[in-house]
C-alpha cells in the first residue's frame, strides 16, 4: 500500500506519485483529491491500481486519477490514461466489462412541485413496466443483419425503429455511434448475449432518476442546456449489459497472447493489451466500438420507453408533458482524441474508466447548440444526496486530457453496505426525507448513499482544479434501481 | 466463511477467496461460491433439471480458471439457469504453463497448454440476485494453502 508520504502536493487539489516511485513506472500518476478524499484513496488498493495504469507501454504525460477514484481491477475506477498512437497500447480492462457504461439526462417542461404527490405511483409504474434487474431480457429482440447494424449505427438504429428522435441523436456523445465499429469483430457469444437486451437497465449501480433543479451556479450555461431551479429532469444510468461484458471477457482472453507476442511486461494480468496499431489492437477497438454503439442504442431505447411512460401517467393530471434530453456521456471507454502534447497537437488514445469526457467551448464535437458554453458533463451523485451537472473548461484538456469525475465513488464494499444496511430500513428512511425508491432489496442496501463519498467533496475538487465548472445540483425524488 | 470459500472486501466489485485439496476442487469452489453470490436460492435448492457440457482452455492454470468461470456465466444468462453441480471429467495442465515458467517463455505457442471438460447440472435461474459481468485476472494467483490450493477471484458487478 503507497503511504501519504509517498505523495508530492502539487496543487492544494493535485498530489503526484512520482515515475521515480516504482522502477516500471513510465510516467508519474496524479491524484485529483482533498486530504479526506485521499485518505480514502488510501485504504484500498486505488493507488496500487493507479500507479499500474503508469507502467504501461506508450502512457504519455501521467496516469490519472479523477477525485471519485475507488479500487476497480486493472485500472482504478476514476482513471485516465492516455496512449501514444505511435507506441501506446490499448487495453480492454483500462475500458472496462461494461464498455460504454453511461448516463443521460433530460430537462422537462413541469416542475418538480406537480410531481410530488405523486411519485410513490410513478415510481410503482416505472419499476413495473422497465425491465430491470438481473436477467431482465426486453420485449425487442436482434439477431443476424439487425444486430451488426445496431452495433455499427447504435443509436440512430433504434431511432429508426421509432425509439427516439433526431435531436436525440444531436444530443449524444458521437451521436450515438462511434464510426471504428466494424460487427464482425464481435463474437456469436456477445451478439447472442445482447439479442434480448436493449431497452434494459441491467442491475448493480444502474438507475433512473427523477430530480429537481435544486440550485442554479451558471444561468447561461442553465439557460443553454434548458435547466431551471424547481424543474422536474430525468436522470438514465445504464451500458452495454451482457454484450459489452462478453466483448471485453472475449478481448480480454486473447489478449493474453498478444502481451507475449509483443513482449509486453504487465504488473497486473487485468491490465492486458496491445500495442494501438497492431491487428489485435484494431480488432478490439473495432469490437468495443461495437459495444459502445451498443450502450448508445440500449439508452436510447431505454429513455424512450421512459419518457413515453412518464408522458403517459402525467398527461392524465397534467397539460402535454415532455422531455428533451440534454446530453448522453459515457464513462467507460477509449477515444482517439487531439491535444497539446510538447508543444504538438497530437493525437492520442484516451482511456477513461469511470471518467468523463468534458470538453470546453469551441470544441468543434459538440453539438451546435451548445458549442459556445462547452459540453454538459453529468456527475450523478447517490439515491439520496445530489447529482450535478457540470461544464467542460479548455484548461481541463491540458490538466486531465479533457476528462471529469463520472460520480460520487463508492467508499464502501457492497459486501459490507449489505450486512449493515436493510433495503427495507433503507426505502422507509429515504421516503421520509421525500424519496421514493423503488428496486431490489439487496440492490437497494449495496447502493445506500453511506457506501458512497460525499459527491458535494469530489465536484468540489473538479471544479477548483479547473476540469469543470459548475452548472446545476440536483436532488433525487423518485429512483428506480437495477 | 463456509469451508470453500469467503467474500473478501472490495470496494467496488466483488472478491472471493476460493479454496480447494486440489486444481479439481478449487475450481468447483469456485463455481459454487461464484453461483451462491449469483442465485443462492437455486444453488440452495439443489435439484437439477438442467445439464450443460462445457470445454475450456487456457494458457495457464489461472487463465483456464478465468475462463471456466466466465464460461459458466456465458450460459448462466443465455439459459438463464444458476449452475451447482460441477462433475469435471478432465482437467490437465502442461507443467510448462506454471506461472513462473509462463514468464520465462518469449512467446507462446500455438497451442493452450490447460484444458478442462466437465459437465454441469443446474436449475432455472428464477430469483438472481446479482449481476456477475465477468470473472477478472486481477491480482489471481492459484497458490498453495492449508487447504491445498487457494485462489481470490475478483469479480466485476
Amino acid at each position: 500500500m503507497t503511504s501519504k508520504q509517498e505523495l508530492r502536493r502539487l496543487e492544494e487539489w493535485l498530489w503526484e506519485i512520482p515515475k521515480e516511485h516504482r522502477r516500471d513506472m513510465r510516467v508519474p500518476a496524479r491524484i485529483y483529491a482533498d486530504e479526506k478524499l485521499l485518505e480514502a484513496a488510501l485504504q484500498d488498493k486505488s493507488v496500487e491500481q493507479l500507479i499500474n495504469t503508469a507502467c504501461l507501454p506508450g502512457v504519455v504525460k501521467y496516469a490519472l486519477a479523477m477525485p471519485d477514484i475507488h479500487q476497480g481491477y486493472g485500472p482504478p475506477i476514476g482513471g485516465v490514461a492516455a496512449m501514444s498512437m505511435q507506441d501506446g497500447v490499448i487495453s480492454p480492462g483500462a475500458v472496462g466489462y461494461d464498455i460504454n457504461c453511461g448516463v443521460r439526462l433530460l430537462s422537462s417542461n413541469l416542475e418538480a412541485n406537480q410531481v410530488k404527490p405523486i411519485m410513490g405511483e410513478i415510481m410503482d409504474v416505472l419499476y413495473a413496466q422497465l425491465p430491470t434487474g438481473v436477467g431482465k431480457g426486453g420485449d425487442l429482440r436482434v439477431s443476424g443483419r439487425d444486430m451488426d447494424d445496431v452495433l455499427e449505427k447504435g443509436a440512430a438504429w433504434v431511432v429508426s425503429k421509432g425509439f427516439g428522435t433526431k435531436e436525440d441523436l444531436e444530443h449524444t456523445e458521437e451521436r450515438g455511434a462511434m464510426p471504428a465499429a466494424s460487427a464482425v469483430a464481435v463474437s456469436r457469444r456477445a451478439k447472442e448475449r445482447g439479442g434480448d437486451q436493449l431497452g434494459t437497465l441491467g442491475a448493480g449501480n444502474h438507475f433512473v432518476e427523477l430530480g429537481e433543479v435544486s440550485a442554479i451556479y451558471d444561468q447561461g450555461a442553465a439557460q443553454a442546456f434548458g435547466l431551471h431551479e424547481g424543474q422536474l429532469v430525468l436522470w438514465v444510468h445504464s451500458g452495454s449489459r451482457g454484450l459489452g461484458h462478453q466483448v471485453c471477457t472475449d478481448y480480454v482472453n486473447s489478449m493474453q497472447r498478444a502481451v507475449a507476442k509483443y513482449h509486453i511486461t504487465l504488473p497486473d494480468r487485468e491490465l492486458v493489451c496491445a500495442p494501438v496499431t497492431s491487428p489485435e489492437g484494431q480488432e478490439y477497438m473495432a469490437a468495443m466500438a461495437c459495444a459502445a454503439n451498443y450502450a448508445w442504442a440500449n439508452r436510447q431505447m431505454l429513455m424512450h420507453r421512459v419518457r413515453r411512460i412518464l408522458e403517459k401517467v402525467l398527461a392524465q393530471r397534467l397539460p402535454r408533458p415532455s422531455f428533451r434530453l440534454i446530453y448522453d456521456i459515457a464513462h467507460n471507454i477509449a477515444k482517439i482524441e487531439h491535444f497539446g502534447l510538447n508543444g504538438q497537437r497530437t493525437k492520442l488514445l484516451v482511456h477513461r474508466k469511470g471518467a468523463t469526457r468534458s470538453f470546453g467551448p469551441g470544441h468543434p464535437d459538440l453539438p451546435a447548440d451548445y458549442r459556445a458554453v462547452g459540453q454538459p458533463v453529468l456527475v450523478p451523485g447517490d439515491m439520496g444526496t445530489a447529482s450535478y451537472v457540470l461544464v467542460g473548461t479548455n484548461e481541463a484538456a491540458d490538466l486531465s486530457f479533457a476528462s471529469s469525475c463520472h460520480g460520487a465513488g463508492r467508499v464502501a464494499s457492497r459486501h459490507a453496505a449489505s450486512r449493515q444496511i436493510r433495503g427495507e430500513d433503507l426505502q422507509r428512511r429515504l421516503a421520509d426525507r421525500g424519496i421514493t425508491v423503488r428496486g431490489p432489496w439487496k440492490g437497494l442496501a449495496e447502493e445506500a448513499p453511506e457506501a458512497y463519498k460525499d459527491i458535494d467533496s469530489v465536484v468540489n475538487v473538479v471544479v477548483k482544479a479547473g476540469l469543470a465548472r459548475l452548472v446545476a445540483r440536483t436532488v433525487p425524488l423518485g429512483v428506480v434501481k437495477g | 466463511m463456509t469451508s470453500r470459500w469467503e467474500v473478501i472486501n472490495h470496494t467496488a466489485d466483488l472478491a472471493l477467496r476460493v479454496y480447494g485439496r486440489d486444481l479439481p476442487d478449487l475450481f468447483v469452489s469456485a463455481a459454487l461460491a461464484m453461483f451462491d453470490q449469483v442465485d443462492p436460492i437455486a444453488v440452495c435448492n439443489r435439484a437439477p433439471t438442467a445439464e450443460r457440457q462445457v470445454h475450456v482452455d487456457g494458457d495457464d492454470r489461472e487463465s483456464l480458471l478465468v475462463n471456466w468461470l466466465n464460461e459458466l456465466l456465458y450460459l448462466h444468462e443465455t439459459h438463464r439457469e444458476a449452475y451447482f453441480h460441477f462433475t469435471l471429467r478432465s482437467l490437465h495442465c502442461d507443467p510448462a504453463s506454471h506461472p513462473d515458467r509462463r514468464r520465462q517463455s518469449a512467446a507462446l505457442p500455438r497451442a493452450s497448454r490447460c484444458t478442462l471438460s466437465a459437465l454441469v447440472c443446474g436449475a432455472p435461474s428464477l430469483h438472481p440476485q446479482r449481476l456477475i459481468k465477468a470473472a477478472t485476472f486481477h491480482g489471481l494467483h492459484i497458490e498453495p494453502s492449508p487447504q491445498g490450493l487457494a485462489a481470490t477471484i475478483v469479480f466485476d458487478v
